[in-house]
């Protein structure tokens, strides 16, 4: 683990420089462990797919300092550990009204429609790290048979609560935003909201499956068209 | 209803205080008051506690009509200001009685202003902070018919005047201070020999974060997304910098040659297009050093004494200097 000053305030913790499942893990434990001790002073705490940033209180320490401490921190980490993230499952509707990518990925990859929902909902993914808009949690590692690179041209605007595959990875968009990801279907629930406990449905290290719902289900859960 | 009712809102005004902090881990951006010296300021005059929620007004023409007695003190962007039709200064308090006008002028230099009133308006919060947050789509900037709650009114015994020399002159051009980051180093030493030799210009900023153009800093790293620190300059591949401000996205993959001081992004965020920026290295304790006396000065630890003015019928009848203390304003 390497230790860089990258602000005034703000630290960068660099555990390798991959998309890794191992490296991942030593990141999100890290911060696990990290928000467990609430150590004064530290303001922010960010997890991506190979660093952690922390920003602090200078009052409360300088960089050399904090290094320090966050070495002695790491050092009483375990080698390896299994995955400890919440499980968290989130009803899907594939379909073409709700995933307008859904025929395209599969026909791409020489599959037909349920076999492609099979492989999406049959993983359980790891949320490596959330970004881009409130709650928005980059998933992994997609099925090689229907990884999928990004729309040439990004949609102007993806509805809330798309499903969407991008390469490896996939996500749920939380808010209606612009977007390039191949959308396969819709989820009903809620992925973020500022009176919600916890806030973010989704958050660093959580562990996810997809279930498959019908249209009478998502309707009924309260989804929209 | 008691407060202030927008009866123009301006281009674009929005609620902010120092910002949402301790949330990025769920992707939620800092946003806060993009001048965080004249917000902060402005909270100052009126003895509020530096973090109550002030009005940052982007460019000005703001008209507002008090239902309520209060104390308001305006910062930041050079304007006209007038309250019940008659001209006031800014960096100062003054007294706003019930049914008398508020009017902003446009922004002649600088870009946005903050208007403060006894107390801090009283307004909702999101995640722990009253921040309109356009990006997290957290509260809307404000609309005509709005009614702006404010505070107690503890009257001051006597209008707070901010000396002339802690008021930033907002001509250009800027000297940007900047902390090496990450991967510094690995960029071409000939693009950062240009990056911090020649002189860039401001083409478009908004809250989120200014794009600068000149000569290119070429590059050709490749990056993992990692955490954004406020201040950050990243060098896309076509090597035109744009340094992240408030409502900057939390991670990203481009590489960054540093991250700009705080007191330095501030100042940024009031620059116009066209402004002439130089980049400028500045060591780690150097850093530190500037940016803890800023902060010890806009209140976060210890009080300053403002000099205190007693005026009466426009006649400055006793000035009491107290103990001034203060910063220099090293980038100005």
């Amino acid at each position: 683990m390497s230790c860089k000053a990258v602000a005034v305030d703000g630290l960068l913790l660099e555990f390798g420089e991959r998309i890794d499942p191992e490296i991942s893990r030593r990141v999100l434990s890290f911060y696990r462990r990290l928000k467990e001790l609430a150590l004064p002073g530290i303001v922010e705490i960010i997890p991506s797919y190979a660093t952690l940033y922390l920003q602090f209180d200078l009052f409360h320490w300088d960089h050399e300092s904090l290094c320090r401490h966050l070495r002695v921190i790491a050092d009483s980490l375990p080698e390896s550990e299994n995955d400890k993230g919440r499980r968290v499952e989130i009803p899907v509707h594939y379909s073409r009204e709700t995933g307008p990518d859904l025929e395209r990925v599969a026909s791409i990859h020489g599959l037909n429609v349920e076999e492609v929902i099979r492989l999406h909902s049959q993983k359980e993914y790891r949320v490596y790290t959330v970004g881009f808009l409130p709650g928005f949690a980059y998933m992994g590692s997609v099925d090689e048979r229907i990884a999928t690179p990004r729309l040439g041209t990004p949609r102007a605007r993806v509805p809330k609560g798309s499903v969407g595959l991008a390469n490896l990875q996939c996500a749920v968009y939380p808010l209606e935003s612009p977007g390039g990801w191949n959308l396969l279907g819709r989820t009903p629930v809620e992925l973020f909201d500022p009176e919600m406990e916890g806030f973010s449905l989704l958050r660093p290290g959580d562990l996810v499956r997809f279930r498959p719902i019908d249209r009478e289900a998502y309707f009924a859960a309260g989804g929209e068209l | 209803m008691r407060g202030l009712e927008v009866l123009c809102p301006g281009l674009m005004s929005l609620v902010v205080d120092r910002g949402r902090f301790g949330f990025g881990d769920l992707g939620i951006t800092q946003a806060g008051a993009a001048d965080r010296y004249s917000a902060a300021l402005a909270n100052r005059l009126l003895r509020n506690a530096p973090e109550a929620p002030v009005l940052e007004i982007a460019q000005g023409g703001v008209e507002l009509l008090a239902h309520v007695e209060t104390e308001i003190a305006l910062t930041g962007a050079e304007a006209e200001l007038r309250i019940g039709g008659v001209p006031r200064a800014l960096w100062r308090t003054h007294r706003v009685r019930e049914g008398e006008r508020i009017e902003i002028g446009m922004a002649r230099r600088g870009l946005r202003l903050y208007l403060a009133v006894a107390g801090g308006f009283e307004a909702p919060r999101w995640l722990e902070s009253a921040s309109v947050s356009l990006r997290d789509r957290l509260g809307r900037p404000l609309d005509k018919g709005d009614r702006l709650l404010c505070g107690d009114l503890e009257p001051l015994p006597y209008p707070r005047v901010l000396p002339p020399r802690l008021i930033p002159d907002w001509r250009g051009p800027l000297t940007l201070r900047i902390l090496p980051g990450a991967q510094a180093e690995s960029f071409p030493a000939e693009s950062l020999r240009r990056f911090y030799s020649e002189i860039y210009r401001l083409v478009s900023g908004d809250r989120m974060g200014c794009r600068l153009a000149g000569p290119a800093a070429e590059h050709d790293l490749e990056i993992l997304s990692e955490p954004i620190a406020y201040g950050a300059v990243q060098i896309p591949r076509d090597g035109q910098p744009i340094v992240l401000l408030n409502e900057r996205q939390t991670i990203g993959g481009y590489p960054k040659v540093g991250a700009v001081l705080p007191m330095d992004c501030w100042r940024l965020a009031q620059a116009a297009p066209g402004t002439g920026i130089h980049f400028e290295i500045i060591g780690l304790e150097e850093a530190r050093r500037a940016t803890m006396e800023i902060e010890r000065f806009l209140g976060d630890r210890t009080e300053i004494l403002l000099r205190k003015e007693i005026v009466l019928e426009n006649q400055v009848l006793h000035v009491d200097e107290m103990e001034e203390g203060g910063p220099t304003l090293e980038s100005e």
